[in-house]
């Protein structure tokens, strides 16, 4: 039962604050208590994890009434997104006229995302999506300036689309399978016709991309990161994206997992070519925003060839990475030359993978899983040599380009601690990933 | 009866993709909504009898209609609408600060600011 309790807190602060004047000092320190105390309870969840809970509302018999599920996998994302939450809101977000609803915002989209990592159900799953979509899209506006909603447009024309897909996706897994229960489907996935699951898959897996930022679906991503406000752009790449890996985890790994190994040297493939592209991009763009956009492109090819390999316990040490990689570089922006120079470069050592950092520790698992292809090995080695360039372009960028306010640098401080700290003992989130894997492994077929 | 579905789905989703492509802001919101409407209306058209026994017992299991299909279709409906409204607002806002509806003209503004700063 305590697993509800961070849906239910940020789900019930991010409503109340929505009524406050979120510029208040009161309302901004009731969000900061109230995503401190998500952050505490998913991490105790998992420093005291011994099995799976479960949640059925009302008494109902499984598959009618809505279940909830906090097994290792949830957690580990749930805690990776409250980090990310909790480090944005505390570094300071906009203020101004038109930023009062922001804190409450920022509480909604850890609801939404708790709720997806939490359900059990493809259909809720969905209707949380909704929400995070939604909230993702008042947070990408934020500021309402021309540069904002130029880069909005993009981004929630995009989004609609890969809703509309998803939703389809949801319809054929009904369809071809009649439930939309997490276990029903892994259980029915078995013994159904392989060609109506590699619909439903293409379907999700297009969806599920575009919210990751998939190479080739990936237009919206430099659009958004490069014009949002740097507190969205890090809330949004950090947080929000991580959904995409999320889903096709659960779902590849379960009722999705012929298609999947079916696919698997295309996913590669795209991994591959997304890896080089973004990472070409990243090492050439102007200004930091761009290029730590394209290095997020990069990223996610690196956890698509994760993905495709089946080398669980590499997308999930990339998916972490990711996310405090990602979310230390854009608050970066909002510092200090010399603070750029310091906090944002480590972060750019970590998406460029150099060792000392959760980055390395990623990047090395996932070359550890791909030896048996040496192709794929000499793409991402190639990949990350061109991540060496876009560190020397931002320390170079670091010190010439201007910030728009700047802001002290004590939440990024603790990103840092956390990205040296675990690429120096990576043992505790190394064998929870294992877990992981195995865990996900029984659940499936 | 399917194949007639079939089709008005796909050419619902053809007209809203077409619309969806033109350099216009407010007709991609029309495609948009077209499109929404589509999968809402593939939802409602896929499965309209339960293939499961319903838990109450009834007369003839074949007139009960599948309630799952039903809520997905009408959450669906309900979250299209939202999505439409805000996006709507986001093309006033367009309007409001490029005096435009046209995304060649968003590109260029873009352009124009990259170079001046």
């Amino acid at each position: 039962m305590t697993f509800l309790l961070p849906l239910a807190i940020s789900w019930v602060s991010g409503i109340v604050l929505l009524g406050l004047d979120g510029n208040r000092r009161s309302a901004r320190a009731l969000g900061l208590l109230a995503l401190v105390a998500v952050l505490a309870i998913d991490f105790a969840l998992c420093v005291t994890f011994t099995a799976p809970q479960r949640v059925t509302t009302g008494g109902w018999p499984a598959e009618v009434g809505i279940t909830l599920v906090a097994d290792r996998l949830s957690l580990f994302f749930a805690t990776t997104s409250a980090a990310v939450g909790l480090v944005v809101f505390a570094h300071g977000l906009p203020r101004g006229e038109r930023d009062r609803g922001f804190p409450g915002w920022m509480l909604l989209l850890q609801a939404a995302l708790h709720g997806m990592f939490f359900t059990n159900d493809l259909f809720n799953f969905y209707v949380f999506f909704e929400l995070g979509v939604l909230t993702s899209f008042v947070l990408a506006l934020h500021g309402y300036g021309r540069r904002e909603i130029r880069g909005g447009v993009v981004y929630v024309v995009v989004n609609l689309l890969g809703s509309v897909l998803f939703l389809l996706g949801i319809a054929l897994t009904y369809r071809s399978l009649g439930t939309l229960d997490f276990d029903a489907l892994a259980t029915r996935g078995q013994d159904a016709p392989f060609g109506g699951l590699l619909l439903v898959g293409t379907l999700l897996f297009v969806a599920l991309g575009l919210k990751l930022g998939v190479f080739p679906f990936h237009g919206w991503v430099p659009a958004l990161y490069a014009q949002a406000r740097p507190a969205v752009a890090a809330v949004l790449a950090g947080a929000l994206s991580n959904v995409g890996a999320y889903g096709l985890l659960r779902f590849g790994s379960t009722f999705l997992d012929a298609p999947r190994l079916e696919a698997a040297p295309f996913l590669v493939a795209l991994g591959v070519a997304g890896a080089l592209y973004g990472s070409f991009l990243a090492a050439r763009r102007r200004t930091i925003a761009e290029a730590a956009a394209y290095a997020a492109v990069a990223h996610v090819g690196y956890i698509l060839i994760a993905i495709g390999l089946g080398a669980t316990t590499a997308t999930l040490l990339l998916v972490l990475s990711g996310a405090l990689d990602k979310t230390l570089i854009f608050a970066s922006l909002e510092l200090t030359r010399s603070g750029r120079r310091g906090l944002g470069l480590v972060a750019a050592c970590s998406i460029a993978g150099l060792p000392v950092t959760i980055g390395f520790v990623a990047k090395m698992l996932l070359v550890r899983a791909a030896l048996d292809t040496p192709i794929v090995v000499a793409a991402i080695l190639t990949s990350a040599a061109f991540g060496l360039f876009f560190v020397a372009r931002f320390s170079f960028a670091a010190r010439s380009e201007r910030t728009r306010h700047l802001v002290p640098p004590w939440a990024p401080t603790l990103l840092l601690i956390a990205v040296v700290g675990l690429g120096a003992w990576p043992a505790g989130v190394v064998r929870w990933a294992e877990a992981t894997t195995v865990e996900l492994a029984e659940r499936g077929p | 009866m399917s194949l007639l579905v079939a089709l008005a789905v796909g050419a619902l989703f053809a007209a809203g993709l077409n619309t969806m492509l033109r350099r216009d802001l407010f007709r991609v919101v029309c495609g948009t909504v077209l499109i929404t409407n589509a999968a809402i209306f593939a939802i409602v058209a896929l499965d309209p009898v339960r293939r499961q026994v319903p838990r109450l017992p009834v007369a003839d299991p074949a007139l009960v209609a599948d309630p799952l299909a039903q809520a997905v279709a009408l959450t669906a409906l309900v979250i299209g609408f939202g999505t439409s409204v805000f996006l709507l607002f986001v093309v006033l806002a367009v309007v409001r600060t490029h005096t435009t509806l046209d995304v060649a003209d968003l590109a260029t503004a873009e352009r124009e600011e990259r170079e001046e700063s």
